[in-house]
């Protein structure tokens, strides 16, 4: 399977398949191919947390950096039992520089989040963790679907609303993201360090009480 | 901080990834060709780290770099020492030069003996302290050895020193740059075990601190420069296969 120029990767594109982005959530976030999904590589683990919550009866088109990754990564995940169609030669840098669209993800950091939570400004706040993560440990008025549970469950969230999306970091909150944005929803917030700068940050948060 | 030692066993050798877990950055030290840039982009990529710094600590003798290769492939900035002759793309590192990522600080030690372009690399890990945590100490200061002064290409404009002075200057270096550090400082070797790059006492264990070192390495134990250099050149092992060929290649001399 081939590196594929950004024309030949924008007509896979228009022929059905979707961009799967494994460059970091800020990265993403920065800018990338609408509806792209986000997945942090990792080699470990990124086909596990791929099963959590992308399908299998899609053919995925890489986004990596560097570029040299891109082997590596159609490999890994074409053993995983996914229909790879190829990598982005060049990266974003390559497909930028060729004038195709791209969309930005708003991002915000804890301080702000929290400046607008005490401000009493409404805002819906999605907790993706695991529900034994929330139980634990969480942000008032959070509402939590675990991430792999969003294609399943995103009826219960009100797409017109605008959404603040949290983790333990931003990894996952990306790729939930990047699922809601396929299903429709258009007013996504990332917040960049998530729960762990939160609690470095010494802000409050709702406990489970010890057993 | 990210330590990573990175080893490839056949021919002893370690390289280092390091990285700032805030910043998500990271510096890549003496980059193996046998490992392949793929294995040091995968490191990176499992934690987020970008790397933006790779530094060879001297021209190898034993095994082809790939820290040229591997700064291309990420961008990064591919830096030696200012005493190199190697005519590679490069930026020069300065006795007392940092290289920073976030909260992690690497400063080059020039440290001439081995070869005349040998750095030793001191890290500091400002989340913990300022005081520094280890060396990476290239072919300078080995576990249980020191590194060889005889490798030479057989150039006199390459080689810059011979043998005998390369010792002195080593003996010079150790004493006066690495052991006045402080004693609790862990150091990392670009070499292990059976490696062709240092002597015979060189030890399988990768990594020590300096007074376990300054009490029981063996070339650190002669009481005089004279007799340092006469255990030096007394404790040889055979010299690496093709060195001189090796050596030409990393300098960007001959295609590889």
């Amino acid at each position: 399977m081939p590196a594929l120029d950004t024309s030949a990767f924008a007509a896979a594109l228009a022929d059905g398949a979707c961009a799967l982005d494994l460059r970091p959530a800020p990265a993403w976030a920065a800018g990338h191919i609408p509806k792209s999904l986000s997945m942090q590589f990792g080699r470990l683990d990124v086909v596990d947390r791929m099963e959590l919550c992308f399908r299998r009866d899609a053919t995925y088109l890489l986004v990596i950096e560097p570029a040299a990754l891109g082997p590596v990564a159609e490999r890994l995940i074409g053993d995983g039992g996914y229909q790879v169609g190829g990598y982005l030669a060049g990266g974003m840098t390559a497909w930028t520089a060729a004038g195709l669209p791209t969309a930005e993800t708003s991002i915000v950091d804890v301080a702000e989040l929290n400046a607008q939570l005490t401000s009493g400004l409404r805002v819906h706040l999605l907790d993706v963790r695991e529900s034994f993560e929330f139980d634990w440990l969480r942000l008032p008025g959070a509402v939590n679907v675990p991430y792999g549970e969003i294609w399943d469950r995103h009826q219960e969230l009100d797409a017109k609303a605008s959404w603040v999306v949290i983790c333990a970091d931003q990894m996952r909150s990306a790729t939930a993201i990047s699922v809601l944005q396929r299903l429709g929803f258009e007013r996504m917030t990332l917040v960049m360090g998530g729960l762990a700068s939160w609690t470095e940050a010494g802000l409050p948060v709702l406990k489970a009480a010890k057993g | 901080m990210v330590f990573r030692q990175m080893i490839f066993g056949p021919t002893g050798c370690a390289s280092y990834l390091l990285g700032c877990t805030k910043a998500k950055q990271a510096v890549v030290v003496d980059a193996l060709r046998s490992l392949g840039i793929e294995e040091y982009l995968m490191e990176a990529a499992d934690r987020g780290l970008q790397i933006v710094h790779v530094i060879d600590t001297h021209t190898h003798a034993d095994h082809l770099s790939a820290g040229l290769e591997l700064a291309q492939a990420c961008g990064a900035t591919y830096w030696l020492s200012d005493q190199t002759k190697a005519t590679v793309d490069h930026q020069s590192l300065t006795d007392g030069a940092v290289v920073q990522i976030g909260e992690v600080r690497v400063e080059a030690l020039t440290t001439p003996g081995h070869t005349p372009d040998s750095l030793c690399l001191l890290v500091t890990d400002q989340s913990r302290s300022d005081e520094p945590w280890f060396l990476l100490t290239g072919d300078t200061l080995f576990v249980g050895d020191v590194g060889r002064p005889d490798l030479l290409v057989g150039d006199r404009e390459l080689d810059v020193t011979e043998t005998a002075q390369r010792a002195r200057v080593l003996y010079q270096s150790l004493q006066q740059k690495i052991f006045t550090l402080p004693g609790y400082v862990e150091i990392y070797p670009g070499h292990f075990g059976g490696s062709a790059c240092g002597g015979v006492n060189m030890s399988g264990k990768a990594s020590s601190t300096l007074r376990f070192e300054k009490r029981y390495n063996l070339a650190m134990q002669q009481d005089s420069e004279e007799a340092f250099c006469t255990f030096v050149l007394q404790t040889l092992r055979p010299q690496p296969l093709n060195f001189q060929q090796i050596k030409r290649q990393n300098l960007g001399l001959v295609e590889v």
